[in-house]
């Protein structure tokens, strides 16, 4: 074998609103008996404002493989990134980069691998006046950093009767206080029956990971740790299948920039779920959840002894413990008969209880304990003979939210919601040169608030999508699609809506298809959005906001086995607004 | 014999009806002095937010749907709004153990003719009864606005000339 060359690049240009984006992918694969090559760089910039300023990022990464029996390779990543390019003020450009090079050597065979890598990083930060340090009260980094890098990772995989894989990781800096960049792992697995008959399978799992990171350019300083443990278990019993899920996690994350509080979860669990056949050809299926978590929060030290201590007296205050009790029960029925009928009735309710054991007299800037309970009942139905798609022919849904604060200083606030959804989705082919469809959707929300009797509100939403593809499948002629919705929103009083503010808005939409040959196409299009705002003043409908955005153009694709280019040019008359040309040139080639 | 799948497709549909429902919100504890501002989504509503704040002797939701700059006006003559506050707090609302009743009734009519999209103008006839004595009643054109504030407020209350006995002639008469 000679071996082989793949190389693929990609240019794209965008200009919408006054901004410009460019992109680029070029990719490179060249392959021998001996050696592999691979290389992809990438890059967008936008360009914008007034007057114009570029700004963007590239990234290369290449590597090289010796043949794969030898062990060897080598690896290049560069990022880069550049600000404010031709601002009026030079001082407001920066730019900077970071790139790693690593040598690595590998071996093992089908049940057991390990690699070691050796090699540098390097950042170099050249900011500008408006640039920002890790820590906002720190001078932003100037110059080059730099430090080795040394990396361990190995796996195991073995015992074809209880299959187990065993994997774990190191990498760390050699030197370089400025920077840092770190992470160990370990994960593991086994699977078993514990049945003996193999069939039930059980699953235990065992991980942990944590992170390191400083650097100048990503602006980073954190530590991020997560460790945890999962065993799942599925029991088929009869023609009932059992489903048993457990676990227990704790994260803990750090932010040594100053910027965000530091976070310790500690969680723990547990699902069971059942499903199988019914009698009458009916199926079910049960779900049911819990999850506990506590959550500490840790606020950066400021250095200032007072700051300090009393954030940590609210930290103290803020510690959250979560718990969450769900409960899922499907019943469905379907047939084959009357060209596919199916019925499927979903219930679930959930209740998400949020509590702080360590604040025993909440003031109201403190978090709050809170309760939300929700319910929710769906009725589907779908058949085959007008389905579009996965979507159900018709369906109902109503749920009831109750979000209650508990604690006097915040139970002001509880409130409550009811809401019914109505969905209904056709497509009714016609002979074989159309091919319609029609989307309808209606909602209506009621929310009230437990101790302000006086204050309800509602929203009143329905709207439609009518149209599709006229011509052949394969080689369609147009497609249309006229959605028209509106939105009623204001007070309830009574039973009944009092709505002070109607949304209407209309959005037909045509493209035609036009094949020149088997390589080019034309794709002419159009489109209108037109939005009103009306609003009762107490006595009659005020004319509010008024919009009318009308975009057309035109697309050209050019399609063959190596390349392909699209453009597409267009105009926006936009009322209120300013109308602009819309353009996009996409060409990509590969050899 | 009841299957197992029977026991699990039935129960929680049972519990639900049997009244027995674990996904249910504890009971809150009754608000403290806290409160939540009250936005005026209508001119309307206006009107019924300030007779509330009258009913229940609230200047916090007095606050809400009156604007910074309300005057209170009749025949070319003003009060500044903190003399207008300070009448409605102390001789209305009243001081501390003053717990006489008060009733606010009013009719409002938007006036078409003098109403753009964000300012209405409305008139209204009202009356506030304290105790068993109606002391204060009269007509009134109100300018209510929209104009960068949260939710509709009460920006001018202009009592009509033939408003012997209303508000701006008791809060007049009590600056004096």
């Amino acid at each position: 074998m000679d071996g082989f060359d793949s190389s693929r690049v990609q240019l794209v240009a965008d200009r919408q609103q006054g901004r410009t984006l460019l992109r680029h992918r070029l990719a490179l694969v060249r392959a021998t008996d001996a050696w592999s090559l691979r290389v992809l760089d990438t890059s967008l910039f936008r360009y914008a404002g007034t007057p114009s300023v570029l700004s963007g990022e590239t990234f290369l990464q290449t590597g090289w493989l010796q043949r794969p029996d030898s062990g060897w390779s080598a690896s290049w990543r560069l990022w880069n990134r550049a600000d404010g390019l031709n601002a009026p003020v030079a001082s407001l450009g920066e730019n900077a980069w970071r790139q790693t090079g690593v040598l690595r050597g590998s071996l093992g065979d089908s049940a057991w691998a390990t690699s070691f890598a050796l090699g540098g990083l390097a950042e170099r930060s050249d900011p500008g006046s408006a640039s920002q340090g890790i820590r906002s009260d720190e001078p932003p980094a100037r110059g080059v950093r730099g430090a080795g890098v040394w990396a361990w990772e190995g796996t195991w995989v073995g015992f074809s009767e209880t299959p187990t894989r065993v994997a774990a990781h190191w990498n760390d800096l050699l030197g370089g206080s400025e920077l840092r960049q770190a992470n160990i792992g370990f994960e593991g697995a086994v699977q078993a029956s514990l049945t003996g008959n193999d069939r039930d399978t059980i699953r235990l799992e065992v991980s942990a990971d944590s992170t390191r990171v400083r650097s100048d350019y990503f602006l980073f300083d954190r530590a991020d740790a997560q460790r945890g443990a999962r065993a799942s278990w599925f029991l088929p019993a009869g023609k009932q299948s059992w489903n048993a899920t457990g676990g227990v996690w704790k994260g803990v994350s750090r932010d040594f920039s100053g910027r965000n509080s530091g976070l310790t979860k500690n969680g723990i669990d547990v699902s069971v779920g059942v499903e199988g056949p019914l009698a009458w050809g009916l199926r079910h299926s049960q779900i049911f959840g819990r999850i506990e978590e506590d959550r500490v929060w840790k606020s950066a030290p400021s250095g200032n002894l007072l700051v300090d201590e009393m954030s940590a007296a609210q930290d103290r205050r803020d510690r959250d413990r979560i718990t969450e009790l769900t409960l899922s029960d499907t019943l469905a029925w379907r047939t084959g008969n009357w060209r596919g009928l199916g019925v499927a009735l979903g219930l679930s309710q959930s209740l998400r209880s949020i509590r702080h054991p360590s604040n025993s007299s909440p003031v109201p800037a403190d978090r709050p304990d809170e309760d939300i309970a929700r319910k929710q009942l769906s009725v589907l139905f779908k058949s085959d003979a007008v389905l579009w798609g996965d979507r159900p022919t018709f369906s109902w849904t109503t749920m009831t939210q109750e979000d209650v604060y508990l604690r006097a200083v915040h139970s002001f606030n509880s409130w409550s919601r009811d809401e019914n959804r109505l969905a209904l989705n056709l497509a009714v082919p016609i002979a074989e040169v159309a091919r319609p469809n029609l989307a309808g959707w209606a909602r209506e929300q009621r929310d009230s608030w437990r101790f302000q009797p006086g204050k309800r509100k509602g929203r009143l939403e329905f709207g439609a999508t009518l149209g599709g593809e006229i011509g052949p499948v394969d080689a369609p002629w147009a497609s249309v699609q006229w959605t028209r919705w509106q939105v009623k929103s204001g007070a309830v009083v009574g039973g009944s809506f009092a709505p002070d503010q109607i949304q209407d808005v209309w959005n037909p939409e045509v493209r035609g298809f036009v094949r020149c040959n088997e390589s080019l196409r034309f794709e002419p299009w159009s489109n209108l959005y037109l939005e009103r705002v009306e609003s009762w003043t107490g006595k009659n409908w005020s004319m509010g906001m008024r919009s009318r955005v009308l975009r057309s153009g035109a697309d050209m694709v050019s399609e063959s086995r190596q390349g392909g280019l699209a453009l597409s040019v267009g105009h926006v008359w936009s009322n209120p607004g300013e109308d602009a040309w819309i353009g996009s040139l996409s060409a990509r080639y590969a050899w | 014999m009841v299957s197992w799948s029977k026991i699990v497709v039935l129960v929680p549909p049972l519990l639900v009806l049997a009244g027995c429902d674990p996904f249910a919100p504890s009971n809150p504890e009754s608000p403290s002095n806290t409160r939540e501002a009250v936005v005026a989504g209508t001119p309307a509503d206006v009107e019924r937010e300030l007779g509330h704040s009258f009913t229940t002797r609230d200047p916090l939701l007095w606050g809400d749907v009156t604007g910074e700059t309300l005057r209170l006006v009749q025949s070319g003559d003003s009060l500044a709004n903190s003399a207008f506050l300070k009448c409605v707090q102390n001789e209305i609302f009243g001081a501390t153990g003053d717990t006489a009743a008060i009733v606010w009734k009013a009719t409002y009519a938007p006036d078409a003719g003098a109403s753009v999209a964000d300012v209405v103008v409305a008139k209204v006839d009202y009356s506030i009864t304290k105790g068993s004595a109606t002391k204060i009643f009269g007509v009134a054109r109100w300018t209510i606005s929209d104009v960068n504030t949260l939710g509709w407020e009460l920006v001018r209350w202009e009592d009509l000339s033939e408003s012997k006995s209303g508000l701006f002639a008791y809060c007049k008469g009590g600056e004096n």
